[in-house]
């Protein structure tokens, strides 16, 4: 729950009197361009920065009065963290379990299943100096999910990946689904949010423009746009053809580019 | 024991030990201990090659060894404390750490302890060392020595404060390295031997307390000297040493000053 929350840089609103209310145990997608202020809100969320005003819960925690209580039953993957170097992957999460309190007999238990669960089991005591960012990332979501919490913080999960590796993690997202989890993942990326998500949360300028079921803001939004590039000049005949397609709203040319405005449900659209 | 201070003890506790861990595998670990023993290598071999074999006095013996011991730690608490506030935001690692249900604080204290214990434990063993070849050579070691270690211990607390400051001061590690060095090493000599020079005790510099560490073995004391001048008049020059309290009540101002600084500069850091 994110009740009026504000950041402000010198003049800039980053986050400007943000209220958001995340459902218990669903998958919401915290959908913006870049510089929407996603990241700032998940920063806050993850007593990374300091709102200005307002407040964010976890669990009815406010995180800008009780950080550490806030997050005693969080997991967070915030861009793409950073290792230790010189620690290996079963170390890495025993610290970071042992900070949460969990015992080395748990510890013991779970961490084994946590580099199965990321397929990163071969790589358990080789120091992570030497993995690629698309291991890092699978080792960084594998230590939101050590302590079983109730809520997960992803912010871009699969930034930076290459396709295989954006493919990987989406899978281990789609497996946490089927969990009693709440989670809350930011993304500029309309078809990777629509694919994982329960709920949408779409945000531009700071402020929040609509939160509702997945289905729901396709609908509401009614159309999607396709942009392709055009390498020649594009007649306006052409363009009136792309216009009389079934479920195609309408058709023009934006700084070079074919805009496509389509409507209709998934599978129209497709 | 209140709960939360005992759980925020155990989160240092752990903190410490990973830490440390670190350290012990890092390059920096090596490269402290390989200055450690250069300089031990390096004052036996000199006194072997200048003065034909080493000190049969256990002070005289303990002086050579001592004597820049603060050169040593300057460059300990640099690799070590300098680096350790920055490194979190410079290698994104706080992205990890910061959102553990965890204070900040916390945090803080369990990388500083981590430092001075891996850095404490080298210069002790230095010590160790030094103290079983004087028991070789002379039969003995200088009950001073102890007193040395002490005043050692605290000029790394002392300088620890100012590198810990100068990491959450600056971005990088490596600019707050390179400041942390300039500024022990050069700009508070410089400015001390300045001041000593037109007869003022440079009582606020860490450095100019370090000289205890040495001379709690050697025990000089404050001098002046007048020579007469060319001409007439006359030109005074004091070679100043800290009393053991002086140097004490610096080193642990200074510790005090800028660890609670740098402390209050990392709680209030965003990424």
């Amino acid at each position: 729950m994110i009740e009026g929350l504000s950041k402000k840089y010198g003049e800039f609103m980053a986050v400007d009197d943000l209220t958001i209310s995340v459902k218990k145990n669903s998958f919401t997608g915290f959908l913006g361009p870049n510089g929407a202020g996603k990241s700032t809100t998940l920063k806050i969320l993850t007593n990374l920065i300091r709102a200005t005003s307002g407040s964010a819960f976890l669990n009815g925690i406010d995180v800008t009065k009780n950080a550490k209580d806030a997050l005693m039953d969080v997991g967070t993957v915030v861009e793409t963290p950073e290792f230790y170097t010189y620690l290996t992957p079963v170390e890495t999460m025993t610290y970071l379990g042992k900070i949460n309190g969990m015992s080395s007999e748990s510890l013991s238990v779970k961490i084994p299943e946590i580099l199965e669960k990321v397929k990163m089991t071969e790589w358990a005591d080789k120091r992570i100096g030497t993995f690629s960012k698309g291991m890092r990332q699978r080792i960084a979501l594998g230590q939101s999910l050590l302590t079983e919490p109730s809520v997960i913080i992803l912010d871009e999960p699969t930034s930076g990946l290459d396709p295989r590796g954006m493919i990987e993690i989406r899978e281990i997202l789609k497996q946490l689904k089927t969990r009693d989890l709440t989670i809350f993942m930011s993304s500029h990326m309309l078809y990777e949010v629509s694919d994982l998500c329960d709920r949408i949360a779409m945000i531009n300028h700071g402020k929040l423009l609509v939160h509702d079921t997945t289905d729901a803001v396709m609908n509401r939004t009614g159309a999607r746009m396709v942009k392709i590039k055009a390498l020649g000049n594009i007649s306006q005949n052409t363009l009136d053809d792309i216009a009389s397609l079934p479920n195609v709203l309408n058709a023009g040319m934006d700084d070079g580019n074919i805009s496509i405005r389509l409507n209709g449900g998934d599978v129209e659209q497709a | 024991m209140n709960d939360g201070i005992a759980d925020d003890l155990r989160q240092i506790g752990v903190v410490t030990k990973y830490e440390m861990l670190k350290h012990v595998r890092s390059r920096k670990m090596m490269i402290f201990v390989s200055i450690a023993v250069l300089l031990f290598v390096l004052i036996t071999a000199l006194n072997i090659i200048f003065e034909g074999g080493l000190p049969k006095d256990p002070t005289k013996f303990m002086e050579g060894y001592v004597s820049i011991i603060d050169l040593m730690l300057i460059i300990g608490v640099s690799l070590f404390c300098a680096s350790t506030i920055a490194a979190e935001f410079e290698e994104r690692t706080a992205l990890l750490m910061f959102p553990r249900p965890m204070k900040r604080t916390s945090f803080f204290i369990g990388k500083v302890l981590a430092c001075y214990i891996v850095c404490g434990a080298i210069l002790i063993a230095y010590y160790i060392l030094c103290m079983l070849l004087s028991i070789l050579n002379t039969g003995s070691v200088d009950t001073n020595t102890f007193g040395s270690l002490g005043m050692a211990l605290m000029f790394m607390l002392g300088a620890g404060g100012f590198a810990l400051l100068m990491s959450s001061l600056f971005k990088k590690g490596s600019t707050a390295v390179i400041v942390t060095i300039a500024s022990l090493l050069l700009i508070l000599q410089i400015v001390s031997g300045i001041l000593e020079t037109f007869g003022h005790e440079p009582a606020f510099s860490v450095t100019y307390a370090a000289k205890d560490i040495a001379n709690y073995i050697s025990g000089e004391v404050t001098q002046s000297s007048s020579f007469p001048m060319p001409g007439g008049g006359e030109f005074n020059l004091s070679v100043f040493y800290p009393s053991h309290l002086m140097a004490f009540s610096i080193m642990a101002t200074w510790a005090v000053i800028t660890t609670v600084l740098s402390a209050y500069l990392f709680s209030k850091k965003e990424f």
